[in-house]
């Protein structure tokens, strides 16, 4: 086990796999399989996992080979109960912490070092401790508030009676005033009378929020059925020494719900008859927020119970005086300090709380990693299990650059780690499906978007033809073509110099979603607006104003409408100017808009059938490009090339000196299919076309033809060969074991759950061949939107110059510069609403399908799947 | 001026090409470098040549209807 682990065994390995392909943006990198065969040992595997996280270069999946499928429900059971224990922690850490947040949240803008090698058990017990404590304190302050106000209503309400009952020499004053309170004194002061009809009455105060006593009044009212002395004596408003304990926001979130509430209040005297009755009105008094408190008729009595309640606070002279200010001190110091060290401990963690949320969720991710890590079977003995069957198995794919990083990993743990890897170079259709890397191309910030394009697609298949490095041109070409002025391009391409001039510090500003995508495609914008400025030079349209870079070839002769052409001159580049003023423009420029667009459609088109050929060749299937692309290239060519060929003759032709009308191609195309073998006179472009066109039409039949029918019998003919190779073998072993040859019949593609027979390959390649037959026709057609477009875009601009711009110019007067400025601000406008985003976003998703259906259907599968790492930063 | 002026651009486009392919500078990039340069040139000379000689022997001559509202006076 240990030789498996060793560097030199390793880098033998790599060594002899061959030579890689190119590693670039044209393939996907080459990638490894490597598995790690883990100790049993779950702080070794998460220890492990963290290092893998560092190193950064890994993709985990899952162990799919066979002989882990019986056992799967054993190892998802072990899986479960090893990981139980850690998630559970990780589970109770997250809720503290979640806690903790909230009440620190405001205090202190934490430190961001990060804590990195607590482990998950130090940082659980910590968390938890200082919640205790945290808990601990704040409920020991709530108790002391709680206790604090009991006191206080207690002596407000003892002094309240004292008040209504004062000393004998106070008494007659009450006689006087009221009927009632002289009943009551009456009773109080000469004890219980046998007439008196509140014989053995108890006596309560009640301390109750004000907007409940009345209540508390009704309720107690209908239940002993107005068998009660219900008496508001004083009304009390809030204490303000009450106010500054919490002028803290922090403590008071953190203490919400433990202090009273409920100011102002009021003091009842209430007169109940009955012990039981009494009890049972404290309890709806309690449950209704007051407080009751029993009052003895006693006035010594009474006055003792408050001399032993001042007693409990201090300084009896100021207690008759509410709200006393040396009594609200004293509370202050006790509930200040333990304030103070709730606070002192918070701040002590909302320092720790940031690296501790960091540390939670890095554990997460590391036992997302830990659910990859296959589990030995348990039910064997010891002695039974192999290798793969007593450790745990963590596979995962690593880029072969990278291969020395996971050397040192396995150096670094050899005494306890073993190491296979499988090379993969290039892909087949037998791979497992375990075995099928994933896709891997490095972009840098230039070349991101332009693969960004492609991956919206479909990621590239393992060691495929990147269609990305290809888009970096053509994509910017074709949007281009559509776009074709350079004013416009011009403000594309400032644009985007001003955003990669201010780079560095867009990068680092929080953008929203669309800033942020257009800030992704800066470079791409700067490639749209280069390849339009060129385009713009070639249509001779800047904001639709023509440029006369050299002399016209046409010239006007005096009174005639038509001009005349220069002899022996052309116009060197681009779209001659004469064309921009004249009424018959848009015949000359719609006949060569569609012919370009044709010849570009054909050339891509071919392009990308030519790309077939690499991509047969590195999966091991070289027979198909004799079978498949090359019929495809002569029927394209045959069709499609003798088109373009058309075209370019058609062009080269002086029809005027020649004296004949010049044949409309679209009747020479129709004709030819049409009506085989013969040309009308009027068609005639060349001599010897008849002869020409019957040989074209006749190639692109038979290679249809081909199409259908060379790929199902060179698979079967591959497929008897390479059995035909195997039989002799299997004969032999066969024969020497008694055991009956394999079956006959025809399967192909095994590998998979679905195998093809006979006549799956016939319909599949009858399907493949009539879709490209008609596709040649709609995509050369579909082509014709890059005229349609450019059309629209020269339209468009020429109306925002000769309706918003040039009217301008023609008011004559003082009122001319103010007219030019308000109407340029205008057209400003338009242009960078209409033709620079809306025309812009038009061009750029037209030219997105050329490539993604007429291009991508060619040679591309796209179905790979992106290298994704495991990163623990 | 003829269509073999199509051709003459055609060689020195090819010799561009030639030039990128082995001009461009070792390393992860050299690739990207020469499928774009070699593609730019290809696809800005196909434009060129295109409109060349779409214009080469024109089948019809524009035509202006009045003269009196020229372009040249802005």
């Amino acid at each position: 086990m240990n030789e498996l682990s060793s560097p030199k065994s390793g880098q033998l390995i790599v060594r002899c796999c061959g030579v890689c392909l190119s590693a670039d943006m044209l393939r996907s990198e080459n990638m490894t399989h490597v598995t790690f065969y883990l100790p049993d040992d779950s702080h070794f595997v998460v220890e492990f996992i963290m290092r893998m996280g560092q190193l950064g270069c890994f993709m985990p999946v899952t162990d799919e080979s066979a002989g882990v499928k019986e056992d799967r429900r054993n190892s998802v059971t072990q899986k479960v109960a090893f990981f139980r224990a850690e998630k559970n922690l990780l589970e109770q850490a997250s809720r503290l912490l979640g806690r903790l947040d909230n009440l620190c949240d405001e205090l202190v803008p934490g430190d961001q070092s990060l804590l990195w090698n607590r482990s998950l058990y130090t940082l659980h017990s910590d968390v938890q401790r200082h919640w205790e404590e945290i808990e601990g304190m704040i409920s020991t302050y709530a108790d002391l508030a709680h206790q604090e106000s009991k006191i206080s209503d207690w002596m407000l309400a003892l002094q309240a009676v004292n008040e209504l009952w004062p000393e004998p020499a106070m008494l007659e004053l009450y006689r006087t005033n009221s009927e009632a309170a002289e009943g009551m004194l009456r009773d109080a002061e000469h004890g219980e009378t046998e007439e008196s009809p509140f014989l053995g009455r108890e006596w309560t105060t009640v301390v109750i929020e004000k907007s409940k006593a009345l209540t508390l009044e009704r309720i107690l009212w209908r239940w002993l059925h107005g068998n009660i002395y219900f008496h508001v004596l004083r009304e009390m408003q809030e204490p303000s020494s009450m106010a500054s304990h919490h002028d803290d926001d922090a403590l008071k979130r953190a203490l919400a719900g433990l202090t009273e509430s409920g100011w102002p209040r009021d003091v009842v005297l209430l007169m109940i008859p009955g012990v039981e009755l009494a009890r049972k009105v404290e309890k709806i008094v309690e449950a209704m927020g007051g407080r009751a408190f029993a009052v003895s008729k006693d006035q010594a009595q009474r006055d003792h119970q408050i001399q032993h309640l001042a007693a409990l606070h201090v300084d009896l002279e100021e207690a008759s005086t509410w709200p006393s200010k040396m009594l609200s001190d004293y509370l202050d110091k006790i509930l200040t300090q333990s304030r103070q060290e709730i606070e002192h401990h918070l701040r002590e963690v909302a320092l720790a709380l940031p690296s501790w949320k960091a540390s939670v969720r890095k554990f997460g991710e590391i036992y997302r990693i830990a659910e990859f890590v296959a589990m030995p079977d348990g039910s064997l003995s010891n002695t039974a299990r192999g290798i793969r069957q007593q450790r745990a198995l963590l596979c995962a794919w690593c880029p072969s650059k990278d291969l020395p990083k996971c050397h040192s990993l396995a150096f670094e743990y050899k005494h306890a780690v073993a190491v296979t890897y499988v090379q993969i170079p290039s892909w087949r259709p037998s791979l497992p499906h375990e075995l099928r890397p994933p896709t891997l191309i490095r972009t840098n910030e230039f070349t991101k978007p332009f693969q960004a394009l492609i991956d919206a697609y479909g990621v590239p298949r393992y060691k495929e033809i990147n269609p990305g490095i290809f888009a970096i041109v053509s994509f910017p070409f074709l949007f281009a073509v559509m776009f074709g002025d350079a004013g416009h391009g011009f403000i594309l391409v400032f644009a985007a110099v001003t955003m990669l001039m201010l780079s560095h510090v867009l990068r680092t500003k929080r953008l929203d979603e669309i800033s942020s995508m257009i800030f992704y495609g800066r470079h791409l914008i700067l490639m749209l607006g280069l390849f339009s400025i060129y385009a713009g030079f070639i249509y001779n349209d800047v904001f639709s104003i023509a440029m006369k870079l050299a002399p016209s070839q046409y010239f006007w002769k005096h009174g005639r409408v038509e001009a005349c052409r220069k002899d022996g001159y052309t116009y060197p580049f681009g779209v001659d100017h004469a064309w921009h003023q004249a009424d018959n423009g848009l015949i000359f420029l719609n006949s060569y808009k569609m012919k370009q667009a044709v010849i570009l459609g054909v050339l891509q088109m071919l392009f990308g059938i030519f790309l077939c050929i690499p991509n047969h060749n590195s999966q091991g299937q070289p027979e198909y490009v004799l079978v498949e692309t090359l019929p495809e290239i002569t029927f394209l060519t045959s069709l499609f090339g003798y088109l373009v060929g058309l075209i370019i003759f058609k062009w080269l032709v002086d029809w005027k000196a020649k004296g004949q009308n010049p044949p409309s191609l679209l009747n020479v195309f129709l004709e030819m299919m049409l009506r085989f073998g013969s040309v009308s006179p009027e068609n005639k472009m060349f001599p010897g076309q008849v002869a020409l066109q019957k040989i074209l039409l006749s190639i692109a039949v038979c290679s249809a033809a081909a199409l259908f029918l060379g790929k199902p019998f060179a698979i079967m003919l591959m497929h008897r060969l390479r059995r035909r190779g195997y039989q002799i073998i299997n004969d032999e072993i066969s024969a020497a074991a008694a055991i009956p040859p394999q079956s006959d019949s025809e399967q192909f593609n095994c590998h998979e759950e679905d195998c093809l027979t006979t006549g799956d390959i016939f319909v599949l390649q009858g399907i493949h061949c009539l879709e490209f037959c008609l596709s040649c026709v709609s995509q050369v057609a579909s082509y014709l939107r890059l005229w349609a477009l450019s059309l629209a875009h020269e339209q468009l601009s020429q109306v925002l110059l000769d309706l918003v711009l040039l009217p301008s110019l023609r008011v004559q007067g003082l009122l001319r510069p103010v007219a030019f400025v308000f109407c340029s601000l205008v057209w400003l406008a338009l242009t960078i609403g209409i033709m620079i985003m809306m025309e812009g976003l038009s061009a750029f998703l037209h030219s997105l399908r050329l490539h993604w259906v007429e291009f991508n259907s060619k040679f591309y599968q796209g179905d790979g799947y992106p290298y994704e790492p495991f990163v623990l930063s | 001026m003829s269509g073999w002026n199509v051709v003459w651009g055609a060689l020195v486009t090819g010799g561009l090409c030639a030039g990128s392919y082995f001009g461009a500078p070792r390393g992860e990039n050299q690739t990207v470098i020469r499928t774009s340069l070699i593609m730019t040139l290809v696809c800005c000379y196909l434009m060129w040549a295109i409109t060349y000689l779409a214009q080469l022997h024109p089948i019809i001559n524009p035509k202006k209807s009045d003269f009196a509202r020229n372009a040249d006076t802005l």
